[in-house]
């Protein structure tokens, strides 16, 4: 019965069901779910954006009752994200009509018709760090129309589970949009799978149509490495560092230099410096007005007033204990932190980008000039943060992305997730294009 | 460096578990303003963090919470010494096997070391020295001139106690680790009417002898002075699940020993000498020759009893390198706290090692080298 599976009768003896069923014994249900038509095919793209509206609708609502968890979790960006406003625009963005992602439409201008299908099923290989990717992720697979299977990390492996549930039970919908609804949860399944376990993890790989994958180095070598069909697209969101920068002319005065803070403060306390996109290093341009020191007290000031909810990781912890010690041992390095750590400003007297220490860390050092920058940039450099004149702002980003750089967002909006992201525009790679 | 050398060796005379509660504060106190000092002038790396911080002037330090602790993991970062002269260093590879701890070590630190090991292995099994049966294969001296390897190092200061070795295990000719069968004859043989030892690192004890099936004492009871010594860290079997309620329970049934003669020692490379013992279910004693503190992860505070965050260890003996007061990557909490005679009784137990962070999501940002 099972042959139409990559794959042995042996799998799935650890994989746990999460969602549409918790706990369900029987794991025939994702067998079943490969197999199925894709629920959301016959739905107009129009009515998958209104739901996805009537979702942050709903969201937003005083009806919501798990707003408290998405709040503790950072995930509160999902809500915009899913206005009909914005998914246009990020459809516009991937598709010149998004109607293509209906049945056939002509769509290039050499009247060649050309529409889009999704590619089947897309597992989405989500990481622990930031809750909301893991949602974005998922519904640009949805939007695309694909079934989506998410692996989710042990960290929030209760949390989706929980959200698509309330969903299902708790939202009232139009009734126009009522069946849209119903294939969107249809074309959800949440797995977890313990790290150790290949032939699961084998099991969903293989017979995945694409593979969306967000992790460290270490995990998307070994996911990148699991069989895989021959023509399964993989889309990945590998590992990558943030940072801002500082030209010289930009800071003029005391009230620029508040004015960077309060920006700056948001891209350093949002989802606690977990994402990819967080800024770790701040560099300022030399021959700026104001020295390190007096850049880092102004900063602490702000920093000193943001409220911080989060729990604390002892591991952050323990790490700030180390590296207060071994960046003190450093001549003219200085440090400006809260009494515990709870957000810190290592200044360096050398120009060096170094490693995230998280909590709200920052180190700040300068540099001679972008050339030097340039040079010094880490490989896998996602975000560069500008505080710059317009004027000089294109020329910034056309020497740094040379170096692999893929944004260039103002500071005080680092933390926002658009499109394109780490290089990609996701939704393109979605679909598969038809011609006829 | 006399004086303070002088007042370790006379503190070391008392035995582990034998002053009283104030009298331990007062000498132990002086000794750490000693240990601060001491270090503050020899270590320049530590005295540069210690002004950078601008920690307590030692003379005021009247409690032990006061007393400024590096995380452990800074062994593994930069070489901290003490001393001029040459000194072996050993390199431990911790429990995360990322980077290595430097530690240096000279002839007068390793002397207290042994004596204050000697003291407290005395106190637990007797001073008449014993059969000891280890769980490993004999060492081969290979170790460079200044540097030995931690697990070499950490068995042979209990061997110490040993008035004869013999090795459970032995490599074959293709470099296979296989049974010693004269040396597991011997062990049957005299268990019943000897107070041996058997000593090993925990996952070698419970790998290699409690599950290994051939190894059979066919009903024989063990004499009741019979000790199972096991140390190294439990991050193995935790791994594979096996608690140390199953380990005890293991051990008992394969050796027919009371719960009390297993003997569960924490100990770590940066204090090499003042070890904790736990016997049986009970937690990590502490000696007189050290304190543990336990810190709020958040704020550093010093925890209520039974609270669990980082433990601070606090010990009388390095001089080569700064390492009396560190704060160690392993989570734990105070687990049994009674004085009795005004002598007070400490136990803890370790919790959790912290671990490297889960996978980060649109990345891992996590460096290779990430301090844990």
């Amino acid at each position: 019965m099972w042959g139409y599976f990559a794959g042995s009768l042996l799998y799935l003896k650890l994989m746990e069901i999460l969602y549409p069923v918790q706990n369900q014994k029987s794991k025939d249900s994702i067998k079943y779910f490969f197999k199925k038509k894709n629920p959301l095919l016959k739905d107009e793209i129009e009515n998958i954006i209104e739901t996805f509206d009537e979702i942050s609708k709903y969201w937003l609502s005083n009806n919501f009752k798990l707003r408290d968890m998405f709040i503790s979790n950072s995930m509160g960006f999902i809500v915009p994200w899913l206005q009909k406003k914005n998914t246009i625009n990020l459809l516009k963005m991937n598709f010149n009509d998004y109607r293509l992602l209906n049945d056939p439409t002509i769509y290039n201008n050499d009247n060649i018709p050309m529409f889009a299908r999704p590619q089947g099923t897309a597992l989405h290989w989500l990481a622990g760090n930031v809750p909301v990717i893991s949602l974005i992720s998922l519904f640009q697979g949805l939007i695309t129309k694909n079934k989506n299977i998410i692996k989710v990390s042990k960290t929030f492996k209760n949390l989706f589970p929980i959200i698509f549930s309330d969903l299902k039970s708790n939202f009232k919908i139009k009734r126009n949009l009522k069946k849209t609804l119903q294939n969107i949860l249809d074309s959800i399944f949440i797995v977890y799978v313990k790290h150790d376990e290949i032939s699961d993890l084998e099991f969903l790989s293989s017979n995945s149509d694409l593979r969306v994958i967000w992790g460290g180095h270490e995990a998307v070598k070994k996911i990148s490495e699991l069989k895989k069909k021959i023509n399964c697209k993989d889309i990945i969101f590998g590992p990558k560092v943030s940072m801002a920068f500082i030209s010289k002319k930009r800071i003029k005065n005391d009230k620029d230099l508040i004015n960077f803070s309060e920006l700056f403060v948001n891209d350093v306390f949002n989802f606690d410096q977990l994402g990819c996109n967080s800024p770790h290093n701040l560099i300022v341009e030399k021959g700026s007005k104001f020295n390190l020191l007096k850049i880092s007290k102004i900063i602490a000031k702000t920093f000193e007033k943001r409220k911080i909810n989060s729990k604390t990781n002892p591991v952050n912890k323990y790490n700030l204990l180390v590296k207060n010690f071994t960046h003190s041992l450093e001549k003219n390095n200085n440090l400006i932190s809260d009494k515990n750590f709870e957000w810190n400003i290592f200044i360096n007297n050398k120009i060096k980008i170094e490693d995230p220490i998280y909590n709200r860390s920052i180190f700040l050092s300068s540099v001679d000039s972008l050339d030097k920058l340039s040079r010094i940039l880490p490989k896998n450099t996602q975000s560069i943060g500008l505080f710059v004149n317009q004027s000089e702002r294109n020329r910034i980003v056309d020497k740094l992305s040379l170096k692999n750089v893929d944004r260039f967002p103002k500071i005080g909006t680092m933390s926002i997730y658009t499109n394109p992201w780490d290089g990609y525009l996701p939704m393109q790679n979605m679909i598969r294009w038809v011609s006829y | 460096m006399k004086i303070i050398k002088d007042k370790i060796n006379n503190y070391l005379k008392s035995n582990p578990y034998s002053l009283d509660k104030l009298n331990k504060k007062k000498k132990f106190l002086e000794i750490m303003k000693y240990q601060i000092e001491h270090h503050n002038k020899n270590c320049k790396n530590y005295r540069l963090w210690y002004k950078k911080n601008n920690f307590i002037n030692p003379s005021k330090i009247s409690n032990y919470d006061e007393i400024p602790y590096v995380p452990s993991a800074v062994f593994k970062h930069v070489q901290l010494k003490s001393i001029k002269e040459k000194s072996k260093v050993i390199s431990s590879s911790g429990s995360s096997g990322y980077n290595k701890s430097f530690i240096a070590l000279d002839s007068t630190t390793s002397k207290l070391q042994k004596m204050c090991l000697s003291k407290i292995l005395t106190d637990n099994l007797g001073k008449d020295r014993r059969v000891f049966f280890i769980a490993d294969v004999k060492p081969l001296e290979n170790f460079g001139q200044n540097t030995m390897s931690a697990r070499y190092a950490g068995m042979s200061g209990y061997l110490m106690a040993a008035k004869e070795r013999n090795y459970l295990f032995k490599l074959n000719k293709k470099n296979e680790f296989v049974l010693n069968s004269d040396a597991l004859d011997k062990m049957i043989n005299t268990i019943e009417i000897t107070p041996i030892v058997i000593i090993g690192y925990t996952y070698m004890i419970y790998d290699y002898i409690l599950k290994n099936k051939k190894i059979n004492f066919k009903n024989k009871k063990c004499n009741n002075k019979v000790k199972l010594i096991h140390f190294g860290g439990w991050k193995k079997l935790h791994n594979n699940r096996v608690t140390k309620e199953e380990f005890i329970l293991k051990a008992q049934l394969k050796f027919n020993i009371k719960a009390k003669n297993i003997l569960d020692i924490y100990g770590f490379s940066e204090q090499l000498g003042t070890i904790y013992i736990s016997n049986g279910h009970n937690g990590c004693k502490v000696t007189d020759y050290s304190n543990v503190l336990v810190r709020d992860p958040k704020t550093f505070k010093v925890l209520k009893d039974g609270q669990v965050g980082f433990l601070q260890f606090l010990s009388i003996l390095p001089l080569s390198y700064p390492g009396f007061s560190i704060l160690n990557d392993d989570m734990g909490y105070i687990s049994k706290r009674i004085t009795k005679n005004n002598i007070e009784t400490i136990e803890f137990k370790v919790h959790s090692r912290l671990d490297k962070l889960d996978s980060r999501g649109c990345g891992d940002t996590l460096p290779d080298h990430y301090y844990i």
